[in-house]
């Protein structure tokens, strides 16, 4: 086939590093038993068919590198036939009337296939990057391994969250019966209405909502809705009404929590607000309005996957989350004015507050800060596509988080793609580094930073804000 | 990205064709003289300076990962990395001790440990051997044998003039997770 010996090293490597671990990975998720039954049947489907074409990938690679690899290749044929083995087993006992998966497995089954996914990302990338020095005909057929392994790696991907999403009424089903027993206590006549409650999200979220949504309804209850008599007196409807509607908007689900009840209460919403925090979500109170209370909570779709925007600042690449992404531009530097030690540009018909991640980061003082941290860029060069460029001044970019007045900027050096990721936390250690939501592995081996956009409005556009008015 | 590859496949190799240092690093393998496994420790190199290690805490030894920057953190972490799959924390371990910067080399290696149940990485210069010791070489760190380190030291080894620090890992997570008001520059 003509290959150079440093192409026949490179699959080597592949092979030999790449393909094990991803196996292993499909070996254990062939080994968890899932008991949705039709879904069952799906994700056993994907899985083979992400087999096959990792054993295309295998063949392939067998078929053009040195023989190194061929004993790779019989124990991984010998562990699919055992891990085959294991799902059929799998299948057969489980008991069809069974629909509740055990939790950690479907957990690991989640994170073996976001694993895979991005194993799929890192296989790319290899791809490309070895395509320009094979001859064409073996650069294609690689490519339509790959291809494939991407659609079907995608394909159990998407069945496992299908797996993971449940409808939100599984968090309801108590309330009914609290409020019927609260409106006896309290001798109220209290009315509960859901709107959308169909709308389905991850298992998790839905399952750890339930408490803080049973502390905002008992606070409806006891605090807002107000006796009969005291309703008819300011010419309300003897019955309170509390509303929760549930919508999806993009990746977020917003479920809004109404209720007709007087506008001044107490309350403390500290529980609830780390409640929500913890499933990456947001709380918002509006209790100032004439006709009841208001709360309206903000969560993900899903704690595993999220599309997410790539940015590089001073030679450091950070992924945003494209849930509160609006748009990301180049600017100039004169576009930037400067009042004090504040930023701003013009968005439209509002004056917004920008920060330069690689101030708010600290990221100039890196190579004090860290002796052994790879990529120790000059400060005046960028990545571009993976190749090093030299840094301009005059190109900026800026990528506008939230909308109107409550819209921010972060700048950047640039902006180079979206991409689909599974956020991994940082670990207990790590946990309580500002500004940061997570990370994750790139296709190339590297651990980048997920940025908590909440943490940076908080820390650094907040202040800005409270100065300006 | 291809010599990155070749370069992947040549750390392979080559820790593959250090054998003795594979052995030095199968932990499983050490496991299974548990009678004797407190006393056991793996030395390594900050700088110029030996230090040991209960090899019961060892995890892994590899080659220097990626290691990412990771912005606003306590200044002796040096970045994160991962392995399989996690994201741990990596300690420069010269910063730690006080010595001058230092940079990765061939030599260079990272020793994942597990203490209180955390998992995380120590960068240090060279790694040395294993020694099985007795408990009357091991003396409770009095005073500093060298800078800094009764700070992540609490007992040392005495081989007849020559001290040598064992390092308490329970200090050095104090150092990276706690607040420090200790000057260590």
């Amino acid at each position: 086939m003509g290959m150079d010996a440093l192409t026949a090293s490179a699959f080597t490597a592949l092979a030999r590093t790449q393909l094990p671990d991803l196996h292993r990975k499909l070996a254990a998720l062939a080994k968890l038993p899932v008991s949705k039954r039709e879904a069952d049947s799906e994700l056993a489907q994907a899985i083979s068919a992400v087999q096959a074409s990792f054993f295309r990938l295998n063949e392939w690679i067998s078929g053009h590198s040195a023989g190194t690899t061929s004993d790779h290749l019989t124990q991984n044929e010998i562990k699919l036939e055992h891990s085959q083995a294991e799902l059929t087993k799998n299948a057969d006992y489980e008991d069809e009337s069974n629909v509740a998966t055990n939790k950690s497995q479907l957990d690991s089954l989640t994170s073996l296939a976001a694993e895979l996914v991005c194993d799929r990302t890192r296989f790319s990338s290899i791809e490309e990057d070895i395509r320009s020095i094979i001859p064409r005909n073996i650069a294609s057929t690689l490519a339509e391994a790959i291809q494939q392994l991407d659609r079907h790696t995608k394909q159990m991907r998407d069945t496992v969250m299908k797996i993971r999403m449940v409808p939100l009424s599984h968090a309801f089903s108590r309330l009914p019966t609290m409020v019927r027993e609260l409106s006896a206590q309290l001798g109220k006549d209290i009315e509960l209405q859901f709107i959308g409650e169909s709308t389905v999200l991850d298992k998790t979220i839905v399952e750890q909502i339930e408490d803080p949504l049973i502390r905002l309804i008992q606070n409806s209850c006891k605090q807002g809705i107000e006796t009969p008599d005291t309703r008819q007196k300011v010419g309300k409807p003897s019955a309170g009404l509390i509303k929760i509607s549930v919508r999806q908007e993009g990746n977020y689900i917003l479920i809004v929590i109404n209720d007709d009840g007087q506008a001044q209460r107490d309350v403390d919403m500290d529980i609830v607000q780390s409640q929500i925090s913890k499933l990456q979500g947001t709380l918002e109170l509006d209790s100032a309005q004439a006709h009841g209370t208001t709360v309206t909570i903000k969560l993900p779709l899903t704690l595993a996957m999220a599309q997410s925007l790539l940015v590089e600042s001073a030679g450091e690449l950070f992924a945003i989350p494209m849930g509160s992404v609006i748009e990301s531009k180049r600017i100039t530097p004169e576009e930037i004015q400067v009042n004090g030690n504040t930023h701003f540009i013009q968005q439209y018909d509002f004056k917004i507050p920008v920060i330069y991640l690689h101030e708010a980061f600290k990221l100039d003082s890196k190579n004090e800060l860290s002796w052994y941290s790879k990529n120790q860029n000059q400060k005046n060069q960028i990545r571009l596509h993976d190749k090093i460029v030299a840094r301009r001044e005059d190109r900026l970019y800026v990528v506008i988080i939230g909308s109107g007045e409550q819209s921010f900027g972060l700048i950047v050096d640039q902006v180079l793609y979206q991409q689909e990721i599974a956020i991994k936390s940082l670990g207990p250690i790590l946990h309580t580094l500002p500004c940061i939501a997570g990370g994750f592995i790139s296709g190339n081996g590297e651990v980048v930073l997920v940025l908590d956009l909440e943490q940076i409005e908080s820390r650094f556009i907040s202040p800005v804000r409270r100065r300006a008015a | 990205m291809t010599l990155d590859l070749s370069n992947r496949s040549d750390s392979f190799d080559s820790a593959n064709s250090q054998s003795e240092q594979q052995t030095l690093i199968s932990n499983g393998a050490l496991k299974t003289e548990l009678e004797v496994e407190n006393y056991k420790f793996f030395s390594f190199f900050i700088h110029d300076t030996e230090y040991l290690l209960p090899i019961a805490n060892v995890e892994e030894v590899t080659n220097l990962p990626s290691i990412s920057f990771l912005p606003n953190a306590n200044r002796f972490l040096d970045g994160a990395f991962h392995l399989r799959g996690s994201i741990l924390p990596a300690i420069n371990m010269r910063k730690i001790s006080g010595s001058p910067r230092g940079e990765p080399s061939p030599e260079s290696r990272l020793i994942v440990v597990r203490e209180a149940g955390l998992d995380f990485g120590l960068i240090v210069d060279r790694i040395n051997h294993v020694v099985t010791l007795s408990a009357d070489h091991i003396e409770r760190q009095t005073q500093s044998s060298y800078p800094n380190s009764e700070n992540f030291c609490s007992q040392k080894l005495k081989n007849g003039n020559r001290f040598t620090g064992i390092i308490d890992l329970s200090k050095l997570l104090t150092l990276i997770t706690g607040e420090t008001n200790l000057d260590l520059s």
